[in-house]
């Protein structure tokens, strides 16, 4: 390697024919893109606004008298003992779930989640009728102790849920 | 005998002192950069990574000799569980999950620490001293928070275990904690060169070089755990879905995203040394999300379906987040001026900028599925009032998202660098356009009329066109990479003379990360197919009494009537029932329900699915009336589903030819390990991943899969025809659940 | 079986302690090791490294171009650059032990080492068996490299007095006489003879 050709292996020459220099100040892109990214939040925001369910504690629900008629709640409790009613073999069961002494009754025509038993926390997600009955759509049972502690998602994540992952 | 409960403390204390001393040999290492810190910098890394190791081996070595005086063995072991989930205990609670999190990180700190012992001079001091650190605050939660060699403090000391929940006790959920925390944990090596880059003002692609084989380990890691998180709830649930958005899954969902992101960022700063700012970004995003993500689900903070026990642990994973953010981002302010990238970009027409708009889709993606997971207790620090977004708001977001990176994968894959030129344009996307326009309306067509039609679904318009859109673009996608790689083996056919073949294999060897890349593109476009089948899904909870049948789809299904079958350990009923098509019987199907002994209030479901690339037939026993023989069961029809599993497959196997290592980085081995024993390595690795496929099918296929098993063979003969209750009979009765489940462990 | 591991784990804790400790606690030759010896080794190793990724490159982009990803333009840009980055990486590797009497320099250093140590003829007999060993390993690290180890051997074998430079019959490329291949086509030019000897010669007659 001729030392004349050393000038020529300098990187910093190579800078200049391949590289510009950035501008000083924003570039417009980023304003537009800033922009794009507000106005996406903003919509998010608003579209969360819409779809969000109100979520109580029993006795809050319960608290909250005949204005929670016809609204679309998510209600946690714990279900009473001896208030499941249904019979074997058939879908469909009525149970009363309860928080701090005051209980709503719920009632689920689908398939109950195999951890559901009498005493347990759920999370019942669903209509208020007229009757006062939460007829849910969607039952979670929350896990039992012997879950409790351990590792992330080793829970089971029992749910009539919505299972659909990304497309519908 | 050497008590467990000291030594394992001792090591836990040992690890701690160690690691904080290492990390400040490392730090005057870095400044200094004598040889003899630097030396002692990698060997403190060895010796704290050595006592975390002591700490754990003493932990299995408790649980496998059921010493219950320590209380988390007690709490999630006893005597009964055989050896494959006393080892999944390891991991089941919270502290020793914690400590196999510390573990990985340490061994992945000693293998990274090895590997570039020599090179890198510049940077190893500073990448063991952020490991170093992050094991230190690591070490402090185990020691202070949750040490998992607590004995009772109370004398109560108990002379069995409370075991594992059965439902717990499956392969499945055995493998699905440990890839998820390993994936969490290893995301610290690549976090630790980028901070090394940040602290040395070494802003040349270096960092990105060297950590890139290391972005994928957390990836892999990331894939494989929320996969079998997914076909656990599938298949052992009764949940009929495999993701759920709920919060606990989005916290490993986000660094999975960011880690994705950031794979294909680094490929543009390596070649044309833009995007330096937004690759470091990343990169602290990825690791600051993975302890946001256990720190709200370790806290209780948000409400989910996993609960996990409330302790203070919470507020120590806030104060390790709150550490890494602050000290991340003061340098990364710091260093944000010699972080100018190197060029610009050229053209909006180019690959960079493909991959810069993928970049962005992910991020947003990302941001959405925060924003989802966090709006609730936003809410409610704001008015007061708690709030539950469901799937359904991010499905909307969400879709159209993820349609729009199919559609900018295909175009990545072939769109040139720079800049496209009209010519350039033509060579390159004129075949796969009208590829995609001949065999879209063919593809459709042909399932729609063979199949689809048949299932008698109509799906909404919005969902309708969402799938069709879906579809034309994974045709899109898959045509771009075939063209992509015949061009590729042409120019090798032409310029070596090679046959096709040759040529082929050549390109997955000579260029595995570009390839391997299109390998995993494969898989996530399967998955794609799968999630476009779910227009057409059918979804129902019935009741039947003997003798009913029920049409779903074009299934029409007989319910036969009830069996129970006692084994040691539990009680089995399990519902007979068959499925017919078009008149002809297609299907024996055994829901069952086992109610073991120990836990008689928790019965847990023996689902039957029948899995075929077109559908899956799926139906769980809900429960019954034993007089009447009545019972209720839950059925789906869901197409494609069996493709989620093929691409999370290919997905992995792809993410390995990407990091199988070249001959080069085999040499710093030293001494390396020859072609046999690479070979017989991979092929290891090879057939773990397609395991989970594979079992998911062939239980589908023979009695493996569902409650027909445990059937006993009095009573059989009136059912006729079908292999699956001759396969029953040849199992001896009385067969427990145990061995099906150690033998299932043997597979997987 | 986990007793076993735990022990393992143990004795493997209790050795990198030690090791972690040695540099500090040794005699000032250990620390010299440390220094000395080490250093240029992994200097070695770690030009070696990053050459290597910037060849990886280099066949990337000729990909790129035969897939038409990349214009002719770009392509010829990039390589050049990237050529330039390998050579300089190449030079900086010549520098730590190309042919410069490096292996001289290392056995100086081990003489110096010996005479000091003349007295301890245990710690002296460990270093010799060391440091051969060392000096072996390196000669193999640079053969890694093929370019590399061809100029080092072109420097050996070339006697000192040969200088000028020769031109490539392929491409015209100048370069120093005892090149063997051509740095920019690649072309064997063993066999040219350089042209000043030449010169030298005629002017002589």
């Amino acid at each position: 390697m001729a030392t004349t050709h050393d000038t020529d292996l300098e990187i910093e020459s190579l800078e200049e024919t391949l590289g510009a220099d950035e501008p000083s100040g924003l570039h417009p892109g980023w304003i537009v893109a800033i922009l794009a990214m507000a106005g996406f939040i903003a919509f998010m925001l608003l579209d969360a606004f819409e779809s969000e369910t109100y979520f109580y504690e029993a006795d809050v629900a319960v608290a909250q008298g005949p204005d929670l008629v016809g609204q679309t709640v998510r209600v946690k409790g714990i279900v009473e003992p001896g208030s499941v009613v249904g019979e074997d073999g058939k879908l469909g069961r009525t149970f009363r779930i309860a928080e701090r002494g005051k209980s709503i009754k719920v009632h689920y025509g689908k398939a109950l989640p195999d951890t559901f038993e009498e005493g347990i926390e759920i999370v019942a997600q669903g209509e208020v009728d007229d009757d006062y009955v939460l007829q849910a759509d969607e039952v979670v049972v929350k896990c039992p102790s012997r879950y409790e502690g351990n590792a992330p998602t080793a829970e089971p994540k029992k749910a009539g849920e919505e299972n659909a992952p990304v497309v519908r | 005998m050497i008590d467990n409960q000291d030594l394992g403390t001792f090591a836990l204390y040992y690890a701690l002192v160690v690691c904080l001393i290492g990390t400040a040999i490392s730090i005057v290492a870095g400044r200094t950069g004598s040889q003899r810190f630097v030396h002692a910098s990698r060997f403190a890394s060895y010796t704290g990574a050595g006592a975390i190791f002591v700490a754990g081996a003493v932990l299995m070595h408790a649980l496998l000799t059921h010493d219950f005086s320590i209380q988390y063995v007690a709490s999630f072991s006893d005597h009964t569980m055989p050896l494959f989930y006393l080892i999944g205990s390891f991991w089941g609670g919270q502290a020793g999950s914690l400590l196999f999190w510390t573990s990985v990180v340490a061994a992945s700190m000693v293998s990274c620490v090895y590997i570039y012992r020599r090179s890198y001079q510049d940077f190893m001091p500073w990448v063991s001293a952020v490991c170093l650190a992050v094991l230190s605050g690591l070490l402090m939660i185990l020691v202070f928070g949750s040490n998992p060699f607590e004995g009772f403090s109370i004398i109560n000391d108990p002379t069995t275990g409370k075991g594992l929940n059965p439902l717990l006790q499956t392969p499945k959920m055995v493998m699905h904690p440990p890839s998820l925390l390993a994936g969490l944990a290893t995301m610290t090596i690549p976090y630790a060169f980028a901070m090394a880059a940040l602290i040395t003002g070494n802003m040349s692609n270096a960092w990105v070089k060297a950590a890139r084989k290391w972005i994928l380990i957390p990836w892999l890691f990331l894939s494989i755990g929320n996969m079998l998180g997914g076909m656990w709830a599938y298949e052992e649930l009764g949940w009929g879905g495999y993701w759920a958005w709920d919060p606990v899954e989005n916290a490993a969902f986000f660094p999975w995203l960011m880690t994705s992101a950031l794979i294909h960022s680094i490929m543009i700063q390596e070649r044309r040394g833009m995007l330096k700012r937004w690759n470091i970004g990343l990169m602290i995003a990825s690791f600051v999300l993975t302890i946001f993500g256990t720190y709200i689900t370790r806290s209780g903070l948000i409400q989910s379906v996993h609960t996990f026990a409330q302790s203070e642990i919470g507020d120590y994973f806030l104060a390790l987040l709150l550490t890494v953010l602050a000290v991340s981002v003061t340098l990364f302010l710091w260093r944000w001026k010699d972080l100018k990238s190197d060029q610009r970009l050229d053209s909006p027409a180019s690959r960079e900028s493909a991959f810069i708009f993928n970049n962005w889709l992910l991020v947003v993606m990302t941001l959405v599925v925060l924003f989802g997971t966090m709006w609730p207790k936003i809410k409610e620090g704001l008015f007061g009032q708690e709030v539950a977004i469901g799937p359904p708001w991010f499905n909307r977001w969400m879709v159209p998202l993820g349609i729009l990176l199919l559609l900018l994968m295909g175009i990545g894959t072939i769109i040139p660098w720079r800049r496209t030129t009209m010519a350039a344009f033509k060579r390159q996307f004129i075949i796969p356009i009208i590829a995609t326009a001949g065999a879209s309306p063919v593809i459709l067509g042909a399932y729609w009329y063979g199949r689809g039609a048949a299932l008698g679904v109509t799906p909404t318009p919005t969902e309708a066109s969402y799938a069709i859109i879906t579809v034309v673009c994974c045709i899109f996608a898959v045509t771009t990479m075939i063209a992509d790689v015949g061009r590729a083996m042409n120019a090798r056919m032409r310029k070596h003379e090679e046959s096709a073949f040759e040529a082929l294999s050549r390109l997955f060897i000579k260029q595995r990360r570009r390839y391997g890349g299109y390998v995993v593109h494969l898989g996530i476009v399967c998955a794609f197919v799968a999630f476009a089948g779910n227009a057409l899904k059918i979804e129902q909870d019935i009741s039947l009494d003997p003798g009913d049948t029920y049409q779903i789809g074009d299934y029409t299904l007989t319910y036969e009537g009830l069996t129970l079958e006692n084994e040691p350990d539990k009680d089995i009923i399990i519902g007979k029932m068959r499925a017919e098509r078009n008149g002809k019987h297609v299907h024996d199907l055994r829901p069952g329900k086992a109610v073991f002994h120990s836990a008689p209030n928790m019965p847990t479901s023996e689902i039957d699915i029948k899995t075929s690339p077109i559908e899956d037939l799926y139906v769980a026993l809900v429960n019954h009336d034993p007089r009447t023989q009545a019972a209720a069961f839950k059925i789906f029809v869901a197409p494609f589903t069996w493709w989620f599993w093929l691409g999370g497959t290919i997905l992995l196997l792809g993410t390995l030819i990407c990091m199988w290592p070249t001959r080069d980085s085999l040499e710093t081995l030293r001494p390396s390990p020859g072609v046999f024993v690479r070979a017989t390595a991979f092929g290891a690795l090879a057939i773990l991943c397609v395991t989970p496929l594979a079992v998911l099918t062939y239980e589908s296929h023979t009695s493996w899969g569902s409650a027909a098993r445990f059937e006993r063979m009095i009573g059989q003969e009136e059912i006729e025809g079908t292999n699956e209750p001759l396969q029953g009979k040849e199992r001896a009765p009385g067969k427990t659940e145990q061995n099906a489940s150690g033998a299932n462990a043997e597979a997987s | 079986m986990t007793i076993a591991l735990i022990i393992l784990f143990v004795c493997f804790t209790l050795v990198m302690a030690w090791q972690t400790l040695s540099p500090f606690i040794g005699g000032s030759q250990e620390q010299l090791r440390f220094d000395l010896l080490e250093d240029e080794l992994r200097q070695v190793e770690e030009l070696t490294t990053r050459k290597n990724l910037y060849l990886d490159n280099l066949r990337e982009i000729e990909i790129d171009r035969d897939l038409d990803k990349l214009s002719e333009k770009d392509f010829l840009e990039l390589k050049r650059r990237y050529e330039r980055e390998t050579v300089k990486l190449m030079r900086q590797l010549d520098e730590v032990h190309g042919g410069r009497g490096w292996e001289a320099r290392v056995e100086d250093a081990i003489e110096a080492r010996l005479s000091l140590d003349g007295k301890k003829t245990e710690a002296l007999e460990d270093k010799t068996a060391k440091t051969p060993k060392k000096t072996k390993k390196k000669k193999k690290k640079s053969s890694t490299g093929k370019k590399q180890a061809t100029t080092t051997r072109a420097t050996e074998s070339a006697p000192a007095e040969i200088t000028g430079s020769i031109q490539c019959p392929e491409c015209d490329k100048e370069m120093e006489a005892a090149a063997k291949f051509c740095s920019q086509c690649g072309a064997d030019i063993a066999h040219v003879t350089p042209e000043l000897p030449e010169a030298q010669i005629s002017a002589a007659e």
